[in-house]
């Protein structure tokens, strides 16, 4: 390769890295541009820190992870007690939810009769993972009716065990039930995916209310399974974490630090970001404060 | 001569050649007049010459034996650069507002790939010129991969592209099969995420179908047949190698485990279909690798030919046969392999002599 060859290879090179780095924030610019397509309040009940925390030393960046349930999914299978409480043991469920019944799934070009007959004989050629939107709806109808329903079986499991005084299995399952209830008042994130589409204006028309509502992209996972089971899931938020800007990160990393070492019975140090999604569905945060 | 790999080549050929004209001589088989012979030296050490103060190759197997301790050198010095940046970044991060994020990720890039091009003037081994290259290539990597962690961008496999590109151009330049590798990986990654997505898979998970290999495993072993590489020695074999790599890795997996193919039929058949093509593929490349004198590719169909039969022993026999047995058999069978070896090399030798 003779020297003008080379010296114009580098001058591709350099090319290349300007025009790769142009493109990446372009694209971030395009996002952040026009008003946000979605704001939510969310605090230390829908965040966590990021699962890369590197070592203690470091003083790397700080990202906050999504803690985000589903809205009629599928019951644990176990129950909550009081050593579950806090978002160290954040526990996100099945993510198979009711409403993602046969019609949603033909919706999301998932055919669910196909994967079920899939079941009697193992196949190839079945469906894999999909990238959809979701819909995430922060303390709204979803978060009330998992709050009415750990009360209900609180006031449930309380009845069963005054009826029955003496049986340590009934007052057992009634301090448990009272701890879940607790915890979901107070500490159980308020963040719920409620509905998945292919379409953002018509699921934006559907949810209009973007202080409450985001859209944001996810992978939608069918499964084969027999009758009766679920034949997808909820898999992942494409972008399941935010980086915390610098200018927030002083105040946000004390209280994460304090939190992940407070002691069992204490309080969690509370927190509020909002967080913006732009016109490509990325999130960045707004504001962040202390409490 | 245009690079040092060829010069490299042509000194070692003149070596050889120079051991062999002093056997002949000895043996009476060749006597060279003492003219000749002067010419003959006199031309060689003009050409030896050249190439010291053009390329600084190896003149002896001294300076050879050197060469290579410089290459691990910069092999393993390369690695831990690239690491060094990246705990750098790591460590200083959180200190920095991001506009300076923004700049120091840009920076190092392009300072590293201008260090590069300043370095390989003044380098004629290479050495040092294939570690800069190797932390450019590292440092574009975290440029981009940290720059859409900063500003939560959406994952995208052009970054594969990107990764891809630079790779293959800081290999070309800078003569480096370390830069061939990383950046034929990307492209294949990339080829295979495009695959998936064109059947409607999200690219991040396109190895759930493990055929999404194949077309870049195809494209990769075909592509050093249609562009020269006699100027880069070593880098078709990279090329066909890791395209092999790419092609029985997924046949391995398919062959085990028809779920996973896009064929819409009884699994069972599929493995069945797999394995055949594992073991008919794994033969022909071997057969392919002789016939070519492509050494690389030759074991590495054998190699996968011994795997797929060993696979399936075990498929059949682990659980029903003695331990000792079943390694008897496996034993057995690599002696059948050999046997089999030795009679296409006897075979091969045939030819040749004829």
């Amino acid at each position: 390769m003779n020297e003008r060859l080379r010296l114009w290879g580098f001058l591709a090179g350099i090319a290349l890295i300007v025009a790769t780095n142009a493109f990446v924030l372009g694209g971030v610019a395009y996002n952040r541009n026009d008003a946000p397509d979605s704001t939510l309040r969310l605090s230390q009940r829908e965040l966590a820190l990021g699962r890369d925390r590197g070592a203690p030393e470091e003083s790397g960046g700080l990202s906050l992870r999504f803690l985000y349930r589903v809205a009629g999914d599928r019951p644990l299978p176990f129950e909550l007690n009081a050593d579950d409480g806090g978002e160290r043991h954040f526990h996100p469920g099945r993510r198979e939810p009711d409403w993602l019944d046969d019609a949603r799934l033909a919706t999301l070009g998932i055919d669910a009769v196909d994967l079920r007959a899939r079941a009697e004989a193992p196949r190839g050629g079945a469906p894999t993972a999909k990238e959809v939107l979701f819909v995430l709806e922060q303390d709204g109808p979803a978060y009330a009716a998992a709050l009415a329903r750990a009360r209900r079986t609180a006031d449930e499991e309380a009845a069963t065990a005054a009826a029955g005084p003496g049986r340590e299995e009934f007052a057992r399952r009634a301090k448990s039930a009272a701890d879940a209830a607790r915890y979901e008042e107070h500490e159980a994130s308020r963040l719920f995916v409620v509905d998945a589409g292919l379409e953002r204006d018509a699921l934006r028309a559907r949810y209009p209310d973007r202080q409450r509502f985001a859209i944001v992209r996810g992978v939608l996972r069918p499964m084969v399974a027999p009758v009766g089971k679920p034949v997808a899931s909820i898999g992942r938020l494409s972008i399941g974490e935010v980086t915390v800007p610098h200018r927030f990160r002083q105040t946000l990393a004390s209280l994460v630090a304090a939190d992940r070492t407070r002691i069992r019975d204490q309080p969690r140090a509370a927190f509020e970001v909002t967080v913006a999604w732009g016109s490509r569905l990325e999130p960045w945060v707004v504001d962040a404060t202390g409490r | 001569m245009t690079s040092r790999s060829t010069a490299q080549q042509r000194a070692d050929d003149i070596r050889a050649f120079r051991t062999e004209l002093e056997r002949l001589r000895t043996e009476g088989a060749l006597v060279l007049s003492d003219e000749q012979r002067a010419d003959l030296v006199r031309h060689h050490e003009q050409l030896l010459a050249e190439f010291a103060r053009s390329f600084d190759i190896d003149r002896d197997a001294h300076a050879r034996q050197l060469s290579v301790g410089m290459r691990i050198a910069s092999f393993l010095g390369a690695l831990a650069l690239a690491a060094a940046v990246f705990f750098l970044f790591r460590n200083f991060w959180g200190l920095l507002a991001e506009p300076a994020q923004v700049a120091v990720l840009i920076g190092s890039s392009l300072g590293s790939c201008l260090l590069t091009m300043w370095v390989r003037k003044r380098d004629p081994t290479g050495h040092f010129t294939r570690l800069c290259a190797t932390v450019a290539f590292a440092c574009f990597v975290l440029n981009v991969a940290m720059l859409g962690e900063v500003f939560n961008a959406a994952p995208s496999d052009n970054v594969l592209l990107a990764w891809a590109a630079l790779g293959l151009l800081l290999a070309y330049l800078c003569d480096s099969r370390l830069l061939l590798a990383a950046g034929i990986l990307c492209l294949i990654g990339y080829l295979s995420a495009r695959a998936g997505a064109w059947q409607g898979v999200y690219w991040l998970d396109f190895g759930e179908r493990p055929e999404h290999f194949l077309p870049a495993a195809a494209l990769l072993f075909l592509l050093p047949q249609f562009v020269d590489h006699r100027r880069f020695p070593g880098f078709a074999t990279v090329y066909r190698v890791l395209a092999l790599l790419a092609l029985f890795l997924p046949l391995l997996v398919l062959a085990f485990w028809g779920r996973l193919s896009y064929f819409d039929i009884e699994s069972t058949t599929i493995e069945h279909g797999y394995q055949i093509a594992g073991f008919a593929l794994s033969a022909g490349v071997a057969w392919l690798g002789v016939r070519r004198d492509w050494p690389a590719v030759f074991n590495t169909g054998v190699v996968f030919f011994v795997v797929f039969m060993y696979a399936k022993f075990f498929d059949w026999w682990w659980e029903s046969m003695p331990k000792y047995l079943f390694f008897l058999v496996l034993g057995l069978a690599a002696i059948l392999v050999l046997l089999v070896l030795r009679r296409i090399r006897g075979a091969t030798r045939e030819a040749v002599g004829s």
